[in-house]
């Protein structure tokens, strides 16, 4: 199965979150629907520093072409 | 005033007869008699025929009409007025005397036994050639703009790096080694590719020269972005050529843009009028190519910046949500707020909201943070 990617756990993640702030949900549902949000969560975290890292070694290299070139 | 010569012709049985010299200086005579003065003439110097060993000069003079001649002569210029008269030519015109200009010309009848009849120039009006000069410059421009090509070179797209340059000039030249200079040694790292392709830039056979390397050049266009015609530090003498209908109609239907960079003080000619780029001298036009390069240069640098920037505050901002997330899960959490002190109520497994929904005598179930607690309805308020 294909993982999904920052954007659509984040998205769900998002979605998570109103319904937690409206008033709709049952109390009985919060404690699975906050499990549930915190693993988006971690996993959003996880991805954004690997995202980070990436670029990160992106703009490095942006920075070492710059100095060849001068 | 020529030597009156009487002559009488000699005898021979019953023929009388004249010499050839006696006829031709017979006639000498009759002409120089009857145009003994000097008096002004406008005609076309075919050829000027000038002869740098004897700097005598021999035009060959001719009027046409509908462009076939209808009348032509020799002509003679000694040196001594041949000097004087291209002196006050040149600093007038900025021409040179020579092929094909239309004059005006102060002279007198010549006759000769041995070399016939000519006339002999003793001065010319620069000031009528450069009115035909100038008369040649609006029929140029009137031509090319009732051609539709006026705007044509300059429609055409300059490349943002033009960096495959293909160059009409004179190696020799001074207008050329500055060019090459700036672009070769101020910024090496730009490596502009440029190809000579050399050829007159003023004067007489200019025109067909330049026609030739631009011929040369469409053939293997593909190779090139542009085309820039360089020359320098040959003053402002001869460049009538860059006004000629032929050249400046190769310029306007080149497929390339044709830049130019003729180094002079003079008034804008018309090659420069309908040229893509036009820079008053080879500096000024090496200046503009380096500078194209140079702001690309810049612009990227500006974007890598901007793409640094934007990707790590991007990344930042994300970040700040995802914690502003777990903040407001934190605050939402109901073991967060039993821990708080609230409590919650089930009666059967439900949670109950009011207490309307009970009745004396129900078990309910009171759940805290860390316990539960079982207990039985005594009093209901309302």
């Amino acid at each position: 199965m294909k993982s999904k990617t920052y954007t659509e756990k984040f998205e769900e993640l998002t979605k998570i979150i109103k319904e937690l702030e409206g008033t709709d949900i049952t109390i009985d549902d919060m404690t699975s629907k906050i499990n549930q949000a915190i693993t988006l969560l971690d996993q959003c975290k996880e991805s954004l520093h690997e995202i980070n890292e990436d670029v990160n070694k992106i703009i490095e290299e942006i920075y070492l072409a710059n100095e060849n070139e001068e | 005033m020529a030597k009156e010569i009487l002559t009488m012709p000699t005898q021979l049985n019953s023929i009388k007869y004249f010499s050839l010299f006696e006829v031709l200086s017979s006639i000498q005579n009759t002409l120089l008699n009857r145009y003994s003065s000097c008096f002004w003439v406008k005609a076309e110097i075919m050829k000027i025929n000038h002869y740098i060993h004897s700097g005598h000069c021999y035009p060959d003079l001719v009027e046409k009409s509908e462009n076939k001649i209808v009348a032509q002569t020799r002509a003679l210029i000694w040196k001594d007025d041949y000097n004087r008269i291209n002196q006050k030519f040149l600093s007038t015109t900025k021409e040179p005397l020579k092929d094909g200009i239309t004059t005006l010309l102060y002279c007198r009848i010549g006759f000769d036994a041995l070399y016939g009849l000519s006339l002999r120039i003793i001065d010319i009006d620069p000031l009528f050639t450069l009115g035909e000069l100038q008369k040649e410059i609006q029929e140029t421009i009137k031509k090319i703009k009732l051609e539709g090509l006026w705007d044509n070179n300059k429609k055409l797209l300059m490349p943002l790096l033009p960096k495959r340059l293909a160059i009409i000039s004179v190696e020799s030249s001074k207008g050329y080694s500055d060019f090459m200079n700036i672009l070769m040694k101020e910024e090496p790292h730009f490596k502009i590719y440029t190809h000579l392709f050399p050829s007159l830039l003023q004067g007489d056979n200019a025109v067909e020269s330049m026609i030739m390397a631009l011929d040369t050049i469409e053939i293997v266009k593909g190779h090139f972005d542009a085309v820039l015609i360089i020359r320098g530090g040959g003053g402002d003498i001869g460049l009538s050529c860059y006004n000629n209908y032929q050249l400046v109609k190769r310029i306007t239907t080149f497929p390339l843009p044709v830049l130019t960079g003729i180094g002079h003080s003079t008034n804008e000619t018309v090659c420069e009028m309908v040229s893509n780029k036009t820079a008053i001298t080879p500096t000024e036009l090496a200046d503009y190519i380096i500078s194209k390069f140079r702001n690309f240069e810049q612009n990227l640098k500006d974007l890598k910046q901007k793409l640094i920037n934007n990707s790590t505050k991007r990344l930042e901002r994300e970040l700040q949500t995802l914690n502003q997330y777990k903040q407001i899960l934190q605050i939402l959490d109901p073991k967060n707020l039993l821990k708080r002190g609230y409590s919650i109520t089930y009666l059967d497994d439900k949670i109950i909201k009011s207490a309307s929904q009970l009745k004396k005598g129900d078990q309910i179930t009171t759940l805290f943070a860390d316990s539960k607690a079982v207990s039985l309805v005594n009093d209901i308020e309302n």
